[in-house]
């Protein structure tokens, strides 16, 4: 069926033919007839990554679980599981992901071939570092085992490659017993500088840490809020409810047009903040209400209007993490754009796929709406981070220049070859794929 | 007192849903929602491998045993067997939920006469033939639900899926009846009558734009069950569509491509 896909940030948009298999089994029939094809879950990706104009296949349904061991915590399930299924499911039992990146939205085969991060990536790296093994569907329609001792080649391919090897049908994740509530410490910070330096306090003391900056008001250029947390075992607050309540932003998109801009933005900004500088205690949240506050608006995408937004996230490795992180924020205060959402976090090491993102040292994202000439500014940042040996999320990205990918991600020529090996005729293929000259 | 919500469902007595046709989309949603308020379930699909798929899910999901029991809706003779087997499994009152259908691609007139006779087979006589099977256990028992997935394409005939149409008013007849029979059993008997539902079934079709989840589907399904009602639209607004199209005289329907 035809039908118009984009991605997270609405900028670009595909019409396409969609495959939508309900059970592992209908996959074979579906993927043989089309040209080229790419895999799209949740539509999480925010740029061109799962879209593809030829056809695509939707594998929101495939979402069952298929084992789980209660005493090693080891879950089978099947790729397109969405990480809110396992936390809401087993979040009940004690047990929890080890670790997961800011929505919960996400599903399981797309957290492994973005090789997504979370607050505590330096106590446990990324996410695919706790998948055991996934049954990957090649291009020849072959399922094929991968893990760290079978077929290893495949798997660190696999991990963090935008889906470009395959299909990941089935995936054995290690989880950790976790208790439902987090210890959350919020402080405020006056200046970027005393963040970096903070967080460096906090990525070696604190499970989890993320900063949040505010770009917005010019009187606080730069302030901040740290945010700790630690597993709580105090079971109390009637934490027992772990569903977190999801609304849709619907009033807020009727109005989101003149809604959000720098005067309202602000605004709320300045109560949030002054909110915060009066209570500065430790609070107990729950693990998802800490891991996921945008997941409580459903479509807060749709809040920057029918142009959609860009962000850019990109690593600055530790050793110029200052310098860095300093010339971005100041490439974009000098330009006309204001980013409405910045976050701020440390990554522990590097990760283990070829094309994963992670690396030690800093990243920070940044929301910018789809105004005139964001591209050019887009391109700078991009340049600053070349500049410093940092690299790109792929998962953000949706305007990365063909030149820079190969420098930011020096394992790509390998990558390459082991695509030419699985997928000579490139079956698969994204918009993003095709960019990047992949 | 109304159900108007599925929490409300949680509180009532356990029972035990027996769901033929457990693999369709609308089937598994709503085996979650029986798993999730607790009750009793077991389910009859042909297809082992996406049954077993479905029954791993529930189990591990909502930490429950959950039974399953190969079965076609073709083979009418072994119903009755199925049906007793059912019976030593469930360790509460039965409900029963009729979910598979079939609707084949291409216009009703083009069909073999082959597919025509599995079409209605399937749609109306191993429907009437699984609930039969199961009668006399309602009739003892003196309670339960019986619910049926019957479709808007019941209400007129039209070229696109007259073969599956015939069949689904086939049942609000067949189903009418047997509610009126039951009715002193105190057992109710519930025919949804659905629209476009994202399923397979719809998916890739003209009107799927209408397309309501299978989730909510489920959720009405279950609230309507719950309430006793007879006849039940979903969406709600296909009840006025199919009134107009009920009302519309032959040469102007004739005339409409829909």
């Amino acid at each position: 069926m035809k039908k118009r896909l984009c991605g997270w940030g609405r900028t670009q948009f595909v019409k396409t033919n969609a495959l939508r298999p309900e059970f592992i089994s209908d996959i074979k029939s579906m993927f043989q007839t089309s040209s080229s094809l790419i895999s799209y879950g949740c539509g999480r990706s925010y740029g061109d990554q799962a879209l593809n104009k030829d056809s695509t296949l939707l594998l929101s349904r495939l979402n069952r679980f298929i084992a789980f061991d209660a005493e090693k915590l080891e879950l089978i399930c099947e790729g397109g599981v969405t990480l809110y299924d396992i936390q809401n499911t087993f979040l009940q039992r004690k047990a929890a992901l080890i670790t997961s990146p800011g929505t919960a939205f996400i599903t399981v085969g797309g957290a492994i071939a973005n090789d997504v991060h979370g607050k505590n990536h330096d106590r446990v790296g990324s996410f695919s570092e706790h998948v055991l093994w996934f049954d990957l569907l090649l291009a020849n329609g072959e399922i094929i085992r991968c893990s760290r001792t079978e077929n290893q080649k495949l798997f660190f391919a696999t991990v963090g490659g935008m889906g470009l090897t395959g299909i990941i049908i089935t995936a054995c994740l290690q989880l950790q017993k976790h208790p439902i509530g987090v210890r959350v410490q919020n402080e405020l910070i006056p200046d970027i500088a005393t963040m970096i330096a903070q967080l460096r306090i906090a990525r070696e003391q604190s499970t989890y840490s993320v900063a949040w900056i505010d770009m917005i008001s010019r009187k606080n250029f730069g302030r901040g809020i740290l945010s700790t947390g630690e597993p709580d075992e105090t079971d109390d607050l009637g934490l027992k409810k772990t569903e977190v309540k999801i609304s849709v932003a619907a009033p807020i998109l009727l109005i989101g047009k003149y809604f959000l801009n720098r005067f309202t933005m602000h605004l709320f900004n300045l109560l949030y903040y002054t909110r915060l500088e009066k209570k500065q205690k430790p609070a107990i949240q729950t693990l998802m209400q800490f891991l996921y506050p945008l997941d409580a608006i459903k479509n807060w995408n749709k809040i920057y209007g029918k142009k959609g937004f860009y962000q850019f996230q990109c690593v600055i490795p530790d050793e110029c993490a200052e310098t860095g992180i300093f010339e971005i924020i100041n490439t974009v205060k000098k330009s006309s754009h204001v980013p409405y959402l910045v976050v701020l976090k440390t990554l522990g090491k590097n990760g283990e796929g070829l094309l994963s993102f992670p690396m030690r040292g800093f990243t920070v994202a940044l929301d910018f709406p789809n105004h005139k000439d964001v591209l050019s500014l887009l391109k700078q940042l991009e340049i600053i981070t070349l500049k410093y040996k940092g690299r790109v999320y792929l998962a953000k990205d949706a305007c990365l220049q063909p030149e820079d990918f190969p420098v930011m991600y020096p394992k790509l020529p390998e990558f390459q070859i082991i695509l030419k090996e699985v997928d000579p005729d490139k079956k698969w293929q994204s918009e993003m794929s095709r960019r990047l000259k992949i | 007192m109304a159900v108007r919500n599925v929490e409300a469902v949680k509180n009532m007595n356990r029972s035990c849903w027996i769901i033929a046709g457990a693999t369709s989309a609308i089937a598994i949603r709503f085996a979650q929602l029986i798993a999730k308020c607790g009750d009793q379930l077991i389910l009859l699909g042909r297809d082992h491998e996406k049954l077993s798929a479905t029954q791993k899910d529930l189990q591990i999901r909502y930490n429950i045993i959950v039974d399953t029991i190969s079965f076609d809706a073709e083979k009418t003779s072994e119903h009755q067997e199925i049906a007793t087997r059912c019976m030593q499994i469930a360790k509460y009152p039965i409900n029963l939920l009729v979910a598979f259908g079939l609707m084949l691609p291409g216009l009703s007139a083009d069909h073999s006469q082959a597919d025509v006779v599995k079409v209605i087979n399937i749609n109306f006589t191993s429907v009437a033939s699984i609930t039969f099977s199961f009668l006399s256990y309602f009739r003892t028992q003196k309670q339960g639900h019986i619910l049926i997935l019957g479709s808007v394409a019941g209400d007129r005939g039209r070229p696109s899926n007259f073969d599956y149409g015939a069949a689904k008013t086939a049942l609000e007849t067949f189903y009418e009846g047997l509610r009126a029979s039951l009715i002193h059993d105190n057992v109710s008997v519930t025919v949804m009558k659905l629209g476009y539902i994202d399923t397979p079934m719809t998916y890739g079709k003209a009107g799927y734009f209408l397309a309501v989840s299978p989730e909510r589907c489920a959720e009405a399904c279950l609230i309507a069950a719950e309430n006793k009602v007879a006849v039940k639209y979903f969406p709600w607004f296909w009840r006025w569509i199919m009134l107009i199209f009920k009302l519309m005289p032959r040469f102007i329907l004739y005339r409409i491509k829909v």
